[in-house]
């Protein structure tokens, strides 16, 4: 096809295309003219989205004026919910379910109850969400369900755990587990691979909400060496925040064999919530290990099951080079009502720990 | 070939790469932006709250003359949704009553606090506590510039994770909430940006910008713009190409024991002073992490929010871009083993020689184009003529389809400026910006060549009219 702009040059006479700089000049023009194209193609569509925007924030917004006024008279039982049903027509539904989230995040018990039967009629919508291309609206349709129809809908969001999107997983074991779900979590502790990028304290946090159901479970992860070690971390952070007493045993007998570093670490936290100081001796042993991650956690262990016979052991690590192990070691001192130590190093400017006694001393008054 | 016609060539190469990269990353930030407000939607910040899992956070704000606006700083900091967090506000050495305002708005009394790393500093005269804020500390010391007061506040961070803003800047309520996902999905994260917004014609009310409006003066307009390409168009791009090589010093999240263990901040004490600190962390992180074989992940996210204060007279702002510019050079040049070394990945591949040859270099290549041009365009006939003014064209239309593309982001993402004269007031400013904004912004860069191949180390003065002044002056033109 002929170059329209070619054309047009030729035409006036102002191409000639034995002349290689004609060439270029008509390169340049056509870039410019591509240009220039994009350029205002870029502001239409800015000022299109813009006021698509606007319209549906206005429709929004009387959509909701619409609703607003009527939902506290159903909330305090002056209005039927069949009358109020009558509002929301047909393609409003996902706006009405986006108009009652908010007030379901802050309600609970009976209000709550009522914001899910207005809810319900319109929940297929949001169930066919749940395949939507793009993952944000996929997990926005998780938390409603969630939020509106648990346990009724578990079996759709327990299918997008497996989603390739791990933030999608992430939110459906999330859900699950909020609503105590315990059949999932052996499912659940199968995607934990998954999230092995994310903060094990987060993931710890997801595990407790499934309440002490699901703690023998936990147990049998924690002792299993075939488990990855991370997914072990993590159920033994959960037992911890669970208080879960009953893994005291299993927690011994990964003390007295465990070789990795951070089954170790998990362990002492573990011991640190649940123990009653019986097996101190293994500790011990600990806070004089030459990997200092474990000498702090040994240490912050220890002090928090820590005997007067135990401040020696806290006295030879003020010595230590590692600060955090000094920490440790300081804070133990003081609790067991040793201030005579810290105040010796505090009274001596020159000592290199005089700030961190300073501060220790300071912090118990 | 003469020497003009080389010039212009490689002017015109340089002109091509540089422009191709701007829209490879603008395109990569369309992906990306669209995909980040879409989850971030579904993943309210209540969530997050609620979970107890967030980390314990130690907010680093060096001040040096900040007596206008530190107080107010201050409460903005210590206003933020985040569960456990301690701001530590560091004055360096001011020699105007940063003190004196702290001590009297948050009745600061001194305490100890422990040392957790132990990089050389100017030496440290006080530490204050608030009695109002408990969470608030006042390190007093001598001055020693920004770099070697965020190493102070390295020294007394006990938190895993440190934020480094400036003084000067306000950050949104649910900054730290979202500036702190990144470490949370991927525990691999060693430092995560936020975005910049300017300030100058918003209001602020109780530490909060409240009423979100364009600035009235010119020169702080096309900053708004300036920004919106740097932040939403390139920074967005390159973290979408997992190769973030800045991080704004003005708000960063970075894990303290990666940082303490790369060095902290550059500073004379340590062995090498710049002015551009932050960017020199960056790239020691990446040099650092890719040495030792670590895994990482520098990340940008772009919805966290600070707020700053730009500058509103062109002396000012010329001495600014004049030091961001040396500090870019200073920076890179410190790690130029790093430039086309396979061993540092797509950012010793890709982005170090992006920000050194185009962005740090470049300004010397404009400037020797801009002269083989106007001699072409005087000596070179006519049809050089021609040629040349299509060239400069070229350059104005493919400015502003950038600038466009930028606002069209700012549009499917954040709407931040809600009114519609805001956006036509933006399309303006993206044309006019092509008659003297830009080549003043050039040649200001080549002065920052000029000083950083001189090695002049100064910082230059920032005057602040304090966010209270930028609410008055909203008020009276509206």
């Amino acid at each position: 096809m002929q170059d329209p702009l070619r054309s047009w040059l030729e035409h006036s006479g102002a191409f000639n295309p034995a002349l290689p700089q004609h060439w270029a000049l008509l390169g340049l023009a056509e870039f410019i003219l591509l240009l220039t194209l994009m350029t205002i193609a870029f502001a239409l569509v800015t000022i299109y989205l813009r006021l698509q925007y606007n319209r549906r924030d206005r429709y929004s917004q009387a959509l909701h004026r619409k609703w607003d006024k009527n939902i506290l008279d159903v909330l305090s039982g002056d209005q039927n919910l069949a009358d109020f049903r009558m509002l929301v027509e047909s393609g409003q539904e996902l706006d009405f379910i986006r108009f009652l989230a908010p007030f379901a995040y802050r309600l609970r018990g009976s209000d709550l109850d009522i914001l899910s039967q207005l809810a319900q009629q319109h929940l297929g919508h949001v169930e066919q969400q749940l395949q939507h291309k793009r993952p944000g609206v996929r997990i926005w349709a998780i938390n409603i369900l969630g939020l509106f129809d648990m346990p009724a809908r578990e079996n759709s969001i327990a299918a997008l755990l497996t989603d390739a999107s791990p933030a999608v997983a992430m939110f459906a074991a999330s859900t699950l587990l909020s609503h105590q779900r315990v059949q999932f979590v052996v499912k659940i502790l199968e995607q934990l691979h998954r999230f092995n990028k994310w903060n094990i304290h987060a993931l710890a946090d997801l595990l407790v909400r499934t309440g002490p159901k699901a703690i023998p479970l936990m147990k049998n992860v924690y002792l299993d060496i075939r488990q990855p070690a991370r997914t072990r971390v993590v159920v033994a952070e959960a037992l911890a925040r669970c208080n879960a007493f009953s893994a005291l045993d299993s927690a011994l007998m990964v003390l007295g064999s465990e070789t990795n570093r951070d089954v170790l670490v998990a362990t002492l936290h573990l011991l640190g919530h649940i123990s009653q100081g019986h097996h101190i001796k293994s500790i011990r042993v600990l806070c004089s290990s030459s990997d200092e991650i474990l000498k702090i956690t040994a240490l912050r262990t220890l002090r928090q099951l820590a005997v007067q016979s135990d401040v020696p052991v806290f006295r030879a690590a003020l010595t230590d080079v590692n600060t955090w192990v000094v920490r440790q070691a300081a804070m133990a001192l003081r609790d067991l009502g040793d201030l005579a130590t810290l105040q010796a190093i505090a009274s001596q400017s020159s000592h290199p720990r005089y700030m961190l006694a300073r501060q220790i001393l300071a912090e118990s008054t | 070939m003469t020497l003009i016609e080389i010039t212009s060539f490689l002017t015109i190469g340089y002109f091509i790469v540089l422009n191709l990269v701007y829209f490879v990353t603008s395109i990569l930030a369309f992906s990306r932006l669209k995909e980040f407000s879409s989850t971030l939607d579904a993943y309210p910040d209540s969530l997050l709250l609620s979970s107890g899992f967030l980390p314990p956070i130690t907010i680093i704000a060096p001040a040096y003359g900040e007596e206008a606006t530190c107080v107010e700083s201050a409460h903005s900091l210590l206003a933020l949704e985040y569960p456990e967090y301690e701001v530590l506000v560091i004055n360096d050495g001011s020699k105007d009553a940063t003190l004196a305002r702290m001590q009297e708005a948050f009745d600061l009394t001194p305490a100890s606090r422990m040392i957790s790393s132990d990089f050389p500093t100017a030496s440290v005269r006080g530490i204050y506590q608030s009695r109002r804020a408990p969470n608030l500390w006042v390190i007093d010391k001598e001055n020693g510039g920004k770099a070697d007061s965020l190493n102070a506040g390295i020294n007394y961070t006990l938190t895993p994770l440190f934020c480094a803003v400036d003084a000067d800047s306000l950050l949104e309520k649910s900054a730290l909430t979202r500036i702190v996902r990144p470490f949370i999905e991927n525990t691999d994260t060693v430092a995560v940006g936020g975005i910049i917004r300017i300030i100058n014609g918003s209001t602020v009310q109780d530490g909060m910008v409240s009423n979100i409006a364009m600035p009235v003066n010119l020169l702080a307009q096309f900053q708004v713009l300036e920004y919106f390409r740097a932040f939403l168009a390139g920074r967005m791009g390159w973290e979408a190409f997992n190769a973030t090589f800045i991080i704004s010093g003005a708000f960063g999240l970075f894990h303290r024991q990666t940082v303490v263990d790369a060095g902290g901040y550059s500073t004379k004490r340590t062995g090498f002073e710049t002015v551009g600190e932050d960017i020199e962390l960056v790239v020691r992180l990446h040099r650092f992490c890719r040495e030792q074989e670590r895994p990482y992940r520098i990340s940008y996210v772009p919805d966290p929010v600070a707020w700053t204060e730009c500058p509103e007279s062109l002396k000012i702002l010329q001495r600014q871009r004049s030091r961001w510019q040396r500090g870019l050079l200073e920076s890179t040049t410190r790690h130029m083993r790093m430039l086309f070394n396979p061993r540092y990945g797509r950012i010793g591949m890709l982005a170090f020689p992006y920000y050194f040859i185009l962005e740090g270099l470049g300004p010397i290549l404009e400037f020797a184009g801009f002269v083989a041009f106007f001699w072409l365009l005087f000596t070179g006939g006519p049809g050089s003529f021609l040629l040349t003014l299509c060239f400069f064209l070229a350059a104005f239309v493919l400015g502003m389809a950038l600038s466009f593309f930028a606002i069209s982001l700012e549009e499917i993402s954040f709407k931040r400026y809600p009114r519609f004269s805001d956006m036509a007031q933006l399309f303006l400013l993206s044309v006019l910006e092509c008659f003297g904004y830009r080549q003043l912004n050039a040649w200001w860069r080549i002065h920052g060549v000029y000083t950083f191949l001189r090695g002049k180390k100064e910082w230059g003065k920032m005057d602040r009219k304090g966010f209270g002044a930028a609410a008055k002056k909203q008020g009276q033109s509206s």
